[in-house]
């Protein structure tokens, strides 16, 4: 089994008679990107401010595995820092509160970030994209085990998100972990290795990219007698549901059971026209449980 | 704790606001020096002689600190309010407390910067008060003679302001800190401040009042240690050790009341 990081256990936070996060029961594994989706208001970021120690849970615990939050990097919601410093200052600032970093690590995180040329400016005169880049400069400062990261390609043009995308995996090969919270599906489904889906409060689901995917994924499958190969591949071993959808067959079935339906069907005299594997977006995944978890059909 | 504090006097000394009121202070009580002078020409003969008195080096650990403790109060509820108060508006608690495993340190850090601010506007103020004292005494021709006890009298003005400075800047961090907004600070001083001005007087006259624990009031205790070794002291005024005791409880109170609710209260991210 991985390094477990981060564990949050039974972690709530009421804010009044509202339940921000209910019974939160999280993992983060070293090595890995934890994708943390969620609609808005779903608790991501009050579960963050708890990770972080800003927000104090009404029950439960996050357990850092002795790791100081000097370790964690972490930007949250949106980079904050001091307008009247420069990028380079502002560097110099947390680097200070935190000791053990040195300047040439400063301008190391400057280059990599692309902020070289535009450090010496204030902070204020900044583009949206550059606070951003300093962000995650910010989170790299003092090598990080864990790296939290809240919508980090806000802002940033498509040549800087892809920089940011890059950057993610690459993280995770150095060992270090990562968690995501960002309402870009795309993203997340193809930079994380597990993701947890969070809705009012509540975990959803928790997985890998991978199954959660496959869990959703179909055969469309064309014959002339829909009904009878609905009841005939019905009764298979390997297929957990059948529909028919827009003259198609819909089969939820084990993803490599194409050859043994085809079979059964042309033994019943039914011949199949077409046969495809349908793949789903985790933006799929997301919209169906949320709808689920939301009550709407 | 160290590593925050050294964060903290990083800030704060690269803030022009920072530096903006330390010229401010410097050029105030210079300036207000050379203009009572200047404009001492139309007071009548025994008026001019008790300003002459007041202005010369001799009675500057008095009557100059009392210049610059007016100064000082003022850029002190500045700093301490905004010191706290930005670090919400600007979003940057976030960015310092998500890299702190205390607050309470990150508090002392912050309280500590504040007070290194006032000792250093202490010394400032103070410094222009000899200064400006010092022009005004040798271009004027006034009376150079400090007599007996001058140099002790010259060397605690800074303590004495640093101390009379702590306990309004106390209570603007707190209402800042509270309010989580620099102006609320500010005013909240103000306000103490002239509710005690003003309504000490009325409660006094009205003569009904003889309950009304003026001795243990803010101002007056910083009165009684301002006007220490004064010329012509307020005989009403009480002892100055009593006065620090007071405003030490007052600060002690303030601070303990920021602890509190800095520590019980959550960051919350919008």
């Amino acid at each position: 089994m991985q390094d477990v990081v981060l564990r949050t256990r039974g972690l709530t936070k009421h804010f009044g008679n509202l339940v921000a996060v209910d019974n939160l029961d999280l993992e983060v594994r070293r090595g890995e990107v934890l994708g943390f989706l969620g609609p808005n208001g779903s608790g991501k970021s009050t579960t963050v401010g708890m990770i972080l120690g800003l927000i104090r849970p009404t029950f439960g615990t996050v357990e850092r595995q002795g790791m100081p939050l000097q370790r964690i990097g972490a930007i949250i919601e949106s980079p904050a820092f001091y307008p009247f410093l420069s990028g380079r200052d502002n560097l110099r600032a947390l680097a200070l509160a935190v000791s053990g970093v040195n300047e040439e690590r400063i301008e190391q995180l400057l280059n990599s970030v692309g902020l070289a040329s535009s450090a010496h400016r204030k902070y204020h005169t900044y583009s949206l994209g550059m606070k951003q880049r300093l962000g995650v400069a910010s989170t790299l400062l003092c090598d990080p085990e864990l790296v939290i990261l809240d919508e980090p390609t806000n802002g940033l043009d498509p040549a800087g998100q892809q920089e940011i995308r890059a950057l993610i995996p690459h993280l995770a090969e150095e060992g270090r972990s990562v968690l995501l919270a960002s309402h870009l599906l795309y993203e997340v489904e193809h930079v994380c290795d597990r993701v947890a889906i969070l809705q009012r409060g509540k975990l959803l689901a928790e997985g890998l990219v991978s199954d959660l995917l496959q869990r959703e994924a179909f055969l469309e499958i064309g014959v002339s007698d829909l009904k009878a190969a609905s009841e005939l591949i019905g009764q298979l071993e390997c297929v957990r549901a059948v529909r028919v959808e827009d003259g198609f067959l819909h089969v939820d079935a084990d993803a490599n059971s194409g050859s043994l339906i085809t079979k059964t069907l042309a033994e019943a005299g039914i011949y199949v026209s077409s046969l495809s594997q349908k793949h789903i977006s985790l933006e799929d995944v997301f919209l169906e449980l949320t709808a689920e978890g939301d009550g709407t059909p | 704790m160290l590593p925050l504090l050294r964060s903290e006097l990083f800030r704060m000394t690269h803030r022009m606001m920072t530096r903006v009121m330390l010229l401010a202070m410097v050029a105030l009580v210079i300036g207000a020096y050379v203009l009572l002078w200047a404009s001492s020409g139309a007071l009548s003969e025994a008026d001019l002689a008790a300003q002459n008195d007041h202005q010369r080096l001799a009675n500057a650990p008095e009557y100059g600190v009392d210049i610059a403790y007016q100064v000082g109060f003022l850029i002190s509820i500045v700093l301490a309010s905004s010191l706290i108060a930005t670090e919400y508006g600007w979003g940057t608690i976030r960015t310092i407390l998500a890299r702190t495993d205390s607050r309470s340190a990150f508090l002392v850090a912050k309280l500590l910067a504040v007070g290194i601010f006032i000792a250093v506007s202490a010394l400032i103020g103070v410094s222009s008060v000899f200064a400006g004292s010092a022009i005004v005494t040798f271009a004027g021709d006034l009376d150079s003679h400090v007599g007996s006890g001058f140099v002790t009298r010259a060397l605690l003005s800074p303590a004495r302001m640093f101390v009379v400075l702590i306990p309004y800047a106390s209570l603007a961090f707190l209402v800042a800190l509270w309010s989580r907004t620099t102006a609320a600070g500010i005013v909240s001083v103000v306000v103490a401040f002239y509710a005690e001005v003003l309504l000490t007087p009325l409660f006094q006259a009205g003569g009904a009042f003889s309950w009304f624990p003026e001795d243990w009031l803010i101002y007056r205790n910083i009165r009684a240690i301002l006007e220490m070794n004064s010329v012509t002291p307020d005989p009403s005024l009480q002892n100055a050790w009593f006065g620090l005791g007071i405003l030490a409880v007052y600060s002690a109170g303030f601070l303990g009341a920021a602890f509190w609710r800095f520590n019980s209260r959550d960051v919350t991210l919008n």
